[in-house]
């Protein structure tokens, strides 16, 4: 068989649109469409008028609607160009729900921790987790909208992924510095979450090459929240997180994934193409 | 700004979306809605839901277009946003059942000639194998395979668990495997 010759007549296309077909010849019909503008044209007189109308009118509306368009003129106006800012302003973890959540139990720790200096544990284990969960929920084909379309892009793909992580990890880092300075105990101690921080973010970036998104910063929400535990359950300190062995550690953590995540850069790429 | 009309091609128009222009949003839209209304009907019975499906692909294609590369045919590009968007409405709002389909058994002979021009080009006799499989491992494979669906994707789109539609999966796989061989 040489070059494709084949097209729908008009009553096959209108058969098709009825659904008055067999699956396998619909497969065939489908495939043809793709490729061919003419058979496309023959499906005009199968949907209605009205119908289209009345959805294009919809479509407007949304379009129209000025929505996120905030974020997106403030990233746009930061140097980021138009299509990544619209889709860093549609990342499920920027909307409205995950950042008053994240708002609102830094508010908590941060009340508890001016009436009770044992709270301090509570915001010392709540002020790393909350970047590194938006970073995971921020990509990965569960929580993303756009993610067939970043898919399809993979060298933009890293890029939209950096964008996305300095606006997400800003989001929650804001809020955890500001509440900082009201905090109990000296500067240093109030800041002991930064390094942690950045530990769990990039850690959840770099086992992400390996792991779901969501199960790296599980696993690594576990094992900060079992260190923050203990300290103030063995050694009664609710300032634990802060003591030179914790932030040390959080130090190496932060440079070694730092390495891992600069030698499979690569591979993150293909984790906002995996396939589940 | 150049004009953007009926003589304009995809790719030019979805360029001058990107731009952000509505004019040639709605000129995608004309020349693409009825095709993706009456493909994505053949996925799900209710009218309200694929109405709901096609507004936002094109707020999609709206707020994506600077993503097309200029690779491959826009109209796949489309249709691959379309099927997502359906899948994440299943996600909302699970479908009773997916229809399995057996129409019109009686034209089989004539439409497998067909079949065999269309898809033969590509992918052998796929067309015929497809025809071979029980109608449930057939609409795992058009999912997966042809739809381009992951297959969590796929298990929310046919209302299936995962796992049966990786079994399903992997015995189609074994069986069109003997047929193309
Ligand atoms: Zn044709």
């Amino acid at each position: 068989m040489t070059n494709e010759v084949w097209h729908l007549d008009g009553e096959l296309a209108g058969r098709y649109a009825d659904g008055r077909v067999t699956s396998v010849l619909a497969t065939s019909v489908e495939q043809h469409l793709l490729r061919c503008e003419t058979c496309r044209r023959l499906m005009q007189p199968s949907v209605r008028t009205d119908r289209l109308d009345h959805i294009w009118d919809e479509i407007v509306e949304r379009v129209e609607a000025p929505g996120t368009s905030l974020l997106e003129r403030l990233l746009h106006w930061c140097g980021v160009d138009e299509a990544t800012a619209r889709l860093v302003a549609v990342t499920p973890s920027l909307r409205g729900a995950w950042l008053t959540g994240t708002t609102v139990v830094l508010l908590l720790a941060f009340l508890a921790a001016q009436t009770a200096p044992q709270a301090m544990s509570a915001f010392l284990l709540l002020a790393p987790v909350l970047p590194a969960a938006g970073v995971a929920l921020s990509f990965g084909p569960a929580s993303d909208p756009a993610h067939e379309i970043v898919a399809s892009t993979p060298h933009s793909a890293v890029h939209l992924l950096a964008v996305r992580t300095a606006v997400v990890v800003s989001s929650s880092f804001v809020p955890a510095a500001l509440a900082s300075p009201f905090l109990p105990g000296s500067a240093w101690a109030a800041m002991a979450w930064l390094a942690p921080a950045l530990a769990m973010t990039v850690g959840t970036l770099a086992l992400s090459t390996r792991l779901a998104p969501h199960v790296a910063a599980s696993g690594l929400t576990i094992l900060w929240a079992s260190v923050v535990v203990q300290g103030f359950v063995r050694h009664h300190d609710p300032f634990f997180a802060a003591t030179p062995s914790v932030q040390l550690a959080s130090v190496a953590a932060l440079v070694v994934s730092a390495a891992v995540l600069l030698v499979q850069r690569r591979d993150l790429a293909e984790v906002l193409r995996r396939v589940s | 700004m150049l004009d953007m009309d009926e003589s304009s091609t995809d790719g030019e128009l979805l360029a001058a979306v990107a731009d952000g222009s509505a004019v040639a949003l709605e000129v995608l839209y004309r020349r693409h809605a009825s095709w993706l209304v009456v493909r994505l009907a053949r996925r799900c019975a209710d009218p309200a839901v694929v109405d709901e499906v096609i507004q936002d692909t094109f707020v999609s294609v709206w707020k994506s277009a600077g993503r097309y590369t200029g690779q491959g045919d826009v109209a796949a590009w489309v249709w691959a946003i379309a099927i997502h968007r359906l899948v994440d409405a299943f996600r909302r709002r699970p479908p009773a059942a997916y229809p399995l389909d057996e129409f019109a058994p009686q034209l089989t002979t004539l439409e497998s000639a067909e079949d065999r021009v269309l898809l033969g080009i590509e992918h052998g006799d796929l067309a015929g194998a497809l025809g071979r499989l029980s109608p449930e491992l057939r609409t795992v494979v058009q999912a997966t395979v042809l739809d381009g669906l992951t297959t969590r994707e796929a298990a929310r789109l046919l209302g299936l668990p995962a796992g049966t539609v990786k079994t399903r999966m992997m015995r189609a796989r074994r069986a069109l495997r003997k047929e193309l061989a």
